[in-house]
Order: structure tokens, then C-alpha cells, then sequence
């Protein structure tokens, strides 16, 4: 018999009902209760649509209909956008170390050629262009001090 | 309130820029694929903040209606609809194209959104001021079951499982319950950090679950543009303009046709526009189905009816103003574009609800009466320049993902000069993009976190208005309370009787419309 594949829909219920336990309890921390009520309320709520979502994922796994949208399980769709994400990530680094100019002069360039610019005059002219359109934007019009 | 005070609102010259900017930028970003009018919109918020209130939200509202209408312009010319309120019009829109009807297809969309985006801002400005007035005998228990309903249709008709939705609404509820609370004066789920005992500040949180999202999920196709798509972008486009042959105009006997299907759509639009939670992608199905439903030649539709454009860029634009009648009164946004212009509302000091309409009653007619112009003048514009438009849209990814970062880091950080929430606008993106991997919306948990607050204080207040009954029963007491009872028990049902209008419709439509739904508008 066909072995089915896991609906991501388990381990997304799972995680629901778990960080809605988890944050019940640290509802414990808060020191007036009545503070606590709404949370309580809410953290039950999502638990109980946790345990939906882990169910329907279950169903979808077990017996799967034709109206099930398909699922992209493989790791490789996520290769690229998570390292745009590290790059993303580097550029606020780089803005809380250093100054708004150097930081986007790097980041620009480094992320257009990760996605396959080899038009040395196209990322010159991004680059430029956009460092100082910003710049002048925030700067100057809307009088926004910079990083 | 009054005239003189609208009138100078408007004639400033903020405003005027704002127009501009507002219908030519939301034409273009529009036009683009992939970027859609509630990231447009999320991301022009920060720019918005040294402008006074009015022009701001004109500004705003002016990117919405545009980019509804700039969507059309690539659905039709080149298959992919910019937005996904237009997706219903690529298929005729494009087999017109390939017809060498392009022109006047654009014309037919031109005339429709304008008409509708129109008709909506004119409904706006009578069906809002009468709903204020109601919500004056709203108390804490009322708005407590509208927000609850706001979060329960949104949720219920943003995903193919509301049970998605509703996780979302109130995973984003949770988030809003992070910081200090005021009324008991203790910190909740801070965990000693000093940053977060503000809370998680609303705009920065969009534009990471929006924008930054956004960036990641076209970051997905890297590989395929580094083996050189880029051509196949260059031969669509030439084709395109070259299918641009004929005339702009609509024969008389076109327009006249045209007539009641505008009346129709326009209808159908403004009414999808104020159901909570519903957005320009469901009102141009629906009204793209009875055009075909009114036709007499309904097999024509999806090769090239021109009626079919018309039905679905009417419905989608309607959907614009209609979105902003329970904004403005209630504060329940009716498309997730809606709220995200809610954060903006907020930022500017404007309180969706009676006081709206009365103390700062200028700014909002003011902004009423602007995004009516600003529906005129897209349609001026758009018969101007909607071929150097399409031109526009073959800006490669890799010019583009750069600018929407920076935009959006510096944006963000400009709000407060923090880089605090430029750290909420990372976190929240990388949710973002897990959330829409995994078929979760991202448009309730943004209600969820704007509404979050609000919602607590009603309960609480209700809670002690009910004097040492039973809270429950308090509300059942309430008339108002129990008709938003019955509605939030409706829009539970909502899910199915969209499947079965989605089954009925679109079929092959949506899913060769090819484009991610999740957030968009």
C-alpha cells in the first residue's frame, strides 16, 4: 500500500496546541490574575483551533480528498529565500553597528548579485540611485535623522 | 466641520503630491506582479509620517484603488495579473490582447475601475456618516462582538481553512498581548526586556509580515532567473505592446452594453467591499460569475468577452471605497488592504468611529472627497499612460527586491528611530513567510494584532459594567450584542458558501491565475 506523506497541517496543530500550553502556563508569571483572564481565554482558543488543525491534518494525510490543496514538502524551496533572510539580516547588522550610507552601499550590490545581476552598470546605478533617493527622502523631506 | 476647512485640506499642495504619488505609484506598483496593494500600501506608510493626516490617507487610499486598477493592466497585456483582485481578468483580458484588442481591453478596465472605484467613494460618503451615528449606541459590549466579528469573517474567508484564519486572528490577539498592561499595571510575557514592555508596535509587524514576506517568497524563483528568464519577461512585454493595436475607446454600442454590467458589478463590489474580511479578489469573481450568469453569449467568456473585463475591474475597484465604510465607522477593516490603512489611520490620531465624523470630520470628508478625485484621476492617467505602464513591469527582481528591503528597513526604522522595530519588522517577516508557506493568512493575525488591545479593554469594561452578573448573561441582555452573535455564528458558515460559490465560478480560473493569494488584496 502507498505509504501516505505527513499533511504539514500535524506538526502545525501540534506546534499550536504546545505554544498554547506553554504560554498558559507562563500565564502563571503574571502577577495580577485578573491581567491574566484575556490571555487565558485566548491561549484556549488557540489551542482548541490547534487541535482542529491537527486533526484536519491527520484526515488529510490519512484519507485525502480531491479538494486538498497539494503541499511543496521539499527543503529545496527554501534554500534561496532564507539566505536572502540572512542577507536582510546582515543589512540591519550592519545599520546598527555603522551608518545608513555604508550599509546600504553594501547591501545592495550583495544582494542583487545573489540573485544573478551581472550588469556591473545596473547595480551601480541601483545602488546609487536608490542610497541617495532614500537618503534625500527621509532625510531631507520628511527631516528623519538616519542610522 | 466645514466646507471651508475641506476645501483647504484639499487644495494644499501635500495633497496634491500626495494624489500624484498616490495614483501613479499604485498604478505601478499594481502593474508589477507580485507586489500588490496591501504591501504597496504597507510600505508607503512610514513616508506618510511628517504629512498632515488628510493627505496621508488620500495618499493611501489613492495607492489602493490605483494599484486595483494597474493589476489589470498586466493581467491583460501579459497573462499575469499584478494583483490578485484582477486575476479574474487576465483570461478575457489577455485573450483580447492576443486578439490585437489589448488597447481596448485596457480602455474597457480603464473606464470600469474608474466608474467603480467612483461609485464606491460617492456610496462611501453617504453610507458612512448615518453608520457613525449609530455606532454611538455602541458600548464596550458592542465593539467587544465587532471586533470579535471583524476577526471571525476575516478568518473565516481568508484561507481555505478558517480554521487557519481564526488561528491567525488570534495568534495575532496574543501578540498584542505582549508589554505593559495598563489597566492592572503588570507587565505580561515581557520576560525582562525592556523593549518589549511597549509592545509589538503595529506597522513595523506589517510591514515585516507584508513586505519582508513578500521579498522572500519572489526570492523563490531565484534559479530559474538566474538562467536567464529575463528574455522570456522581454518577448511577453513586446508582445504585448504590440497586441496594443486598435482603439482605446469602447464603441457607443460596447458602452452601452457595458451599462448595466458596471451597474451590476459596481454593486456587487461595493457590498463584498463592506462584508468584512472580503477584498477585491472575491467581489471580481463574484460579479466575473453573473456577468456570465446575465450573458447571452456565455460561452465567450474566458476567450475574449469584453464584458467579463469590465465586470471583474468594476466589482474589484467597488470593492476599494465599500472596504472603508466599516473602517471609518467601526473600525473593522473591510479587505486586509483596509487594514492596513487602519495602522495608518492610527498613526495619524484618526479614530475610526463617530468622533470621525464630527470633531475631525474635515480630515475625513476631506479624505472621502480625495479619493473620489483620486479615482477620476486614475482614469485620466490611465488613458495617458497605461502603455509606458507596461513597460514598468518588466523591472527584474533583482532591481526590485533590493529597493522593497531598504524601503522597508529604513520605513520601519524611521517611525520611531528605533531600530527595536526593525528587529519586530524581522521577526515578523520571517513568520510572515513560514505562515504563507504553510497556508496560514496573514491578514487576520494584522486585525488580530491592531484590534488586540481594543478588544481586551471592551471585555474588561463589560465585564465590569455587568456589575457582578454573569457576563454572559449581561451581553444576552443586549440586543445589538445578540444580532453581532448571530453574524459571527453566520460567518462561522461563510467558508462553505464560498466553496461552493468558488466551485460554481472559477474552477480553472483561480488556479491559472497562478498567484499567491494568502495576503494580498
Amino acid at each position: 500500500m502507498k505509504k501516505n506523506r505527513m499533511s504539514y497541517d500535524v506538526p502545525i496543530g501540534i506546534f499550536l496546541v504546545a505554544f498554547s500550553a506553554y504560554f498558559f502556563k507562563e500565564s502563571f508569571k503574571i502577577p495580577n490574575p485578573n491581567s491574566a483572564l484575556f490571555p487565558r481565554l485566548l491561549l484556549t482558543i488557540l489551542g482548541i483551533l490547534g487541535l482542529v488543525i491537527l486533526l484536519g491534518g491527520l484526515r488529510k494525510t490519512f484519507r485525502p480528498k480531491e479538494t486538498d490543496k497539494p503541499e511543496i514538502v521539499s527543503l529545496d524551496v527554501y534554500k534561496h529565500p532564507m539566505f536572502v533572510y540572512v542577507l536582510i539580516i546582515v543589512y540591519i547588522v550592519l545599520l546598527t553597528y555603522t551608518n545608513f550610507i555604508l550599509s546600504t552601499v553594501i547591501f545592495i550590490p550583495l544582494i542583487m548579485l545573489y540573485y544573478g545581476s551581472r550588469n556591473w552598470k545596473t547595480i551601480a546605478i541601483v545602488t546609487v540611485s536608490t542610497t541617495v533617493l532614500v537618503y534625500l527622502m527621509f532625510s531631507i523631506v520628511l527631516k528623519v535623522v538616519l542610522p | 466641520m466645514n466646507i471651508q476647512g475641506i476645501i483647504d485640506n484639499l487644495f494644499s499642495i501635500q495633497t496634491i503630491l500626495a494624489l500624484l504619488v498616490g495614483v501613479v505609484g499604485g498604478m505601478i506598483i499594481g502593474a508589477l506582479p507580485g507586489l500588490g496593494s496591501t504591501m504597496g500600501i504597507a510600505i508607503l506608510i512610514p513616508v506618510t509620517y511628517s504629512m498632515e493626516p488628510a493627505p496621508s490617507i488620500i495618499m493611501l487610499t489613492a495607492i489602493y484603488t490605483c494599484a486595483t486598477y494597474g493589476g489589470s493592466i498586466s493581467a491583460i497585456l501579459l497573462h499575469t495579473p499584478g494583483t490578485v483582485a484582477s486575476a479574474a481578468t487576465a483570461a478575457d483580458g489577455y485573450a483580447m490582447t492576443l486578439r490585437g484588442e489589448g488597447l481596448k481591453a485596457i480602455g474597457v478596465s480603464t473606464i470600469s475601475s474608474g466608474l467603480g472605484g467612483f461609485f464606491s467613494a460617492v456610496m462611501l460618503l453617504f453610507l458612512a456618516p448615518p453608520l457613525a451615528r449609530a455606532s454611538l449606541a455602541f458600548s464596550s459590549a458592542e465593539i467587544f462582538f465587532i471586533t470579535l466579528f471583524g476577526l471571525t469573517i476575516i478568518g473565516s474567508l481568508s484561507a481555505d481553512a478558517p480554521a487557519k484564519g481564526w488561528a491567525s486572528g488570534v495568534l495575532g490577539l496574543c501578540v498584542a498581548m505582549i508589554g505593559y498592561d495598563v489597566s492592572y499595571g503588570v507587565a505580561r510575557y515581557t520576560y525582562h526586556i525592556t523593549a518589549l514592555e511597549s509592545g509589538i508596535q503595529t506597522v513595523p509587524a506589517l510591514i515585516g509580515l507584508f513586505s519582508i514576506s513578500q521579498v522572500m517568497i519572489q526570492a523563490e524563483t531565484i534559479k530559474a532567473r538566474r538562467e536567464h528568464k529575463e528574455e522570456d519577461g522581454e518577448a511577453q512585454v513586446q508582445r504585448a505592446l504590440a497586441g496594443m493595436k486598435g482603439s482605446f475607446w469602447p464603441t457607443r454600442q460596447e458602452f452601452l452594453a457595458m451599462i448595466p454590467n458596471i451597474i451590476r458589478s459596481g454593486i456587487i463590489g461595493l457590498c463584498v467591499g463592506i462584508l468584512p474580511g472580503a477584498g477585491g479578489d472575491i467581489g471580481s469573481w463574484v460579479s466575473y460569475n453573473e456577468a456570465k450568469r446575465f450573458s447571452k453569449d456565455k460561452d465567450s467568456f474566458g476567450k475574449g468577452n469584453f464584458q467579463g473585463v469590465c465586470a471583474s475591474e468594476t466589482a474589484n475597484n467597488a470593492v476599494t471605497g465599500g472596504s472603508l465604510v466599516p473602517l471609518l465607522t467601526l473600525g473593522i477593516p473591510g479587505s486586509s488592504a483596509a487594514a492596513v490603512i487602519l495602522g495608518g489611520l492610527t498613526i495619524h490620531g484618526l479614530i475610526p468611529g463617530h468622533a470621525l465624523f464630527t470633531t475631525q470630520g474635515n480630515i475625513t470628508y476631506s479624505i472621502i472627497i480625495g479619493f473620489a478625485i483620486a479615482n477620476l484621476l486614475m482614469v485620466v492617467i490611465g488613458v495617458f499612460a497605461a502603455k509606458y505602464v507596461v513597460k514598468v513591469t518588466n523591472v527584474p527582481n533583482d532591481v526590485l527586491a533590493p529597493i522593497i528591503v531598504v524601503l522597508s528597513v529604513i520605513g520601519t526604522y524611521a517611525i520611531n528611530l528605533s531600530m527595536i522595530d526593525v528587529y519586530v519588522m524581522a521577526v515578523l517577516g520571517l513568520l510572515g513567510y513560514f505562515m504563507r508557506k504553510f497556508d496560514i493568512p496573514t491578514a487576520p493575525m494584522v486585525l488580530g494584532l491592531i484590534l488586540g488591545s481594543m478588544a481586551e479593554n471592551a471585555l474588561n469594561r463589560s465585564i465590569s459594567m455587568a456589575k457582578g452578573v454573569n457576563v454572559l448573561i449581561y451581553f444576552s441582555r443586549r440586543p445589538i450584542c445578540i444580532v453581532f452573535f448571530i453574524l459571527i455564528i453566520i460567518s462561522g458558515f461563510a467558508p462553505a458558501m464560498m466553496k461552493r460559490l468558488e466551485k460554481k465560478v472559477v474552477g480553472t480560473g483561480r488556479e491559472e491565475a497562478n498567484v499567491d493569494m494568502s495576503s494580498d488584496d
